[in-house]
């Protein structure tokens, strides 16, 4: 556990102090939101229809932006391999470095969106909706990119071949994340969209970190 | 009784035989060279002795147990430095070697002072590794066999970019280590003027 932590700090130590591809990628998610307006020509029903669907892309597109070289530097440094024969264990490697980058990437996106959606003059429950379908769904989208990840590890030909492998996988938590994002809270009852995309995280948390620890294991075969 | 054994281990790269049915022993207070040109496998060697890789065929095994059987108990034994210095750049001297004793159990924070003293690293603690020159990177990386209570130790190219005051330090380490009853391996295509075995591939 206290690996775990220690792996988990300096990540995110290294990641403040590099400013690289995680935080630079946080810029452009915030940067595409503000031209909205600009590519929708004014036109604030157009715009209000699809700005969730949008978020959501945005969203997706940082994060496979930020998690594909995500165990490449560590790997490249020797790093990796010196904290496999410390003794962690490879599952806990790739859960600490998929925790690390949803805390540097994704947990400023959560906060960061329905901020910026203020500017768009959308209702309050919708803006909550928001944040919590965000707060769901973005761990999910992180650790299938960590795990495409860990699969394209040392390939240099063919990484982004093997990278459209996991794309159908993002689809479902793009789909219930709208849906969700868009669903009305009725008498505190969460909606059906909200206790799948619950259901698609505890399946990936259960499951991403075997298979992330497997692809890493590969590399030392 | 063998200390160290392999046996028969053959290795492929990318379609290339590096090297076929290597056998070797290593007893305690030995030195093995493992000497080689460019691209002879002298790193994969490394790295199979090691447990991060696997070799096509053979066996390797420390006190008659082979060391596949289990990895994690294996780890403990030794200390690896490989050929890049496996210290993370954005992270100060202080911070790098304080990370690796935290998560490794073989390294003691009590000899965090006298790895510093030897390597002269007092004044490079608080500067970041990426500002570091590439003998000093080597000088932090190598620190770690001071840090580390392992009796074996597993070296690739260890005094690549080390100027001839710290190249003699790192011997004088390494003398003491063989003389406390350990042993090393060390793959270098420079001369070794310590007693010891060779391994040429």
């Amino acid at each position: 556990m206290l690996d775990f932590l220690n792996l988990i700090i300096s990540d995110i130590k290294i990641s403040i102090r590099k400013k690289n591809e995680s935080i630079i990628s946080i810029f452009f998610f915030i940067f595409s939101i503000l031209i909205l307006p600009l590519i929708f020509q004014g036109d604030q029903n157009i715009l209000k229809k699809f700005l969730i669907g949008i978020i959501w892309f945005l969203t997706l597109l940082t994060i496979i932006f930020s998690v594909e070289k995500l165990f490449e530097k560590d790997y490249e440094d020797g790093v990796l391999d010196q904290i496999y024969i410390s003794g962690v264990p490879l599952e806990t490697i790739f859960l600490s470095k998929s925790l690390s980058i949803w805390i540097i990437t994704c947990f400023p996106i959560v906060i960061l969106s329905p901020l910026l959606l203020l500017l768009f003059n959308l209702q309050t429950d919708k803006l909550i909706n928001i944040f919590f379908s965000l707060l769901i769904g973005t761990p999910i989208l992180c650790m299938i990119g960590s795990v495409t990840s860990a699969l394209v590890l040392g390939f240099n030909k063919g990484s982004s071949v093997i990278s459209l492998i996991t794309l159908p996988l993002y689809l479902p938590v793009l789909i219930f994340g709208i849906e969700a994002s868009n669903s009305e809270i009725i008498f505190n009852q969460i909606s059906q969209e909200f206790k799948i995309l619950i259901g698609y995280l505890l399946i990936v948390v259960a499951v991403s970190p075997w298979i992330g620890g497997l692809a890493l294991r590969l590399k030392y075969r | 009784m063998s200390f160290f054994e392999a046996k028969n281990i053959s290795c492929i790269r990318g379609n290339k035989l590096l090297f076929k049915n290597l056998n070797f022993k290593l007893f305690n207070k030995e030195l093995l060279h493992i000497k080689g040109s460019n691209g002879s496998g002298k790193t994969s060697l490394l790295k199979i002795l090691s447990g991060l890789l696997k070799p096509i065929s053979g066996s390797i095994k420390l006190n008659k147990k082979n060391i596949n059987l289990s990895k994690d108990s294996y780890f403990k034994e030794f200390e690896y430095i490989g050929h890049e210095n496996a210290i993370k750049s954005a992270l100060t001297v202080r911070e790098n070697l304080n990370f690796f004793i935290s998560i490794n159990k073989s390294l003691e924070k009590r000899k965090l002072e006298v790895a510093v003293q030897v390597f002269n690293l007092r004044n490079l603690l608080d500067i970041k590794i990426e500002n570091l020159s590439s003998g000093e990177k080597r000088r932090v990386s190598l620190s770690r066999l001071i840090l580390s209570k392992s009796k074996i130790w597993f070296l690739d190219e260890p005094t690549t970019s080390l100027d001839k005051k710290n190249n003699s330090i790192f011997f004088k380490i390494l003398k003491e280590h063989l003389k406390s009853n350990g042993s090393a391996i060390i793959a270098s295509h420079d001369e070794i003027k310590i007693k010891k075995k060779n391994v040429n591939l």
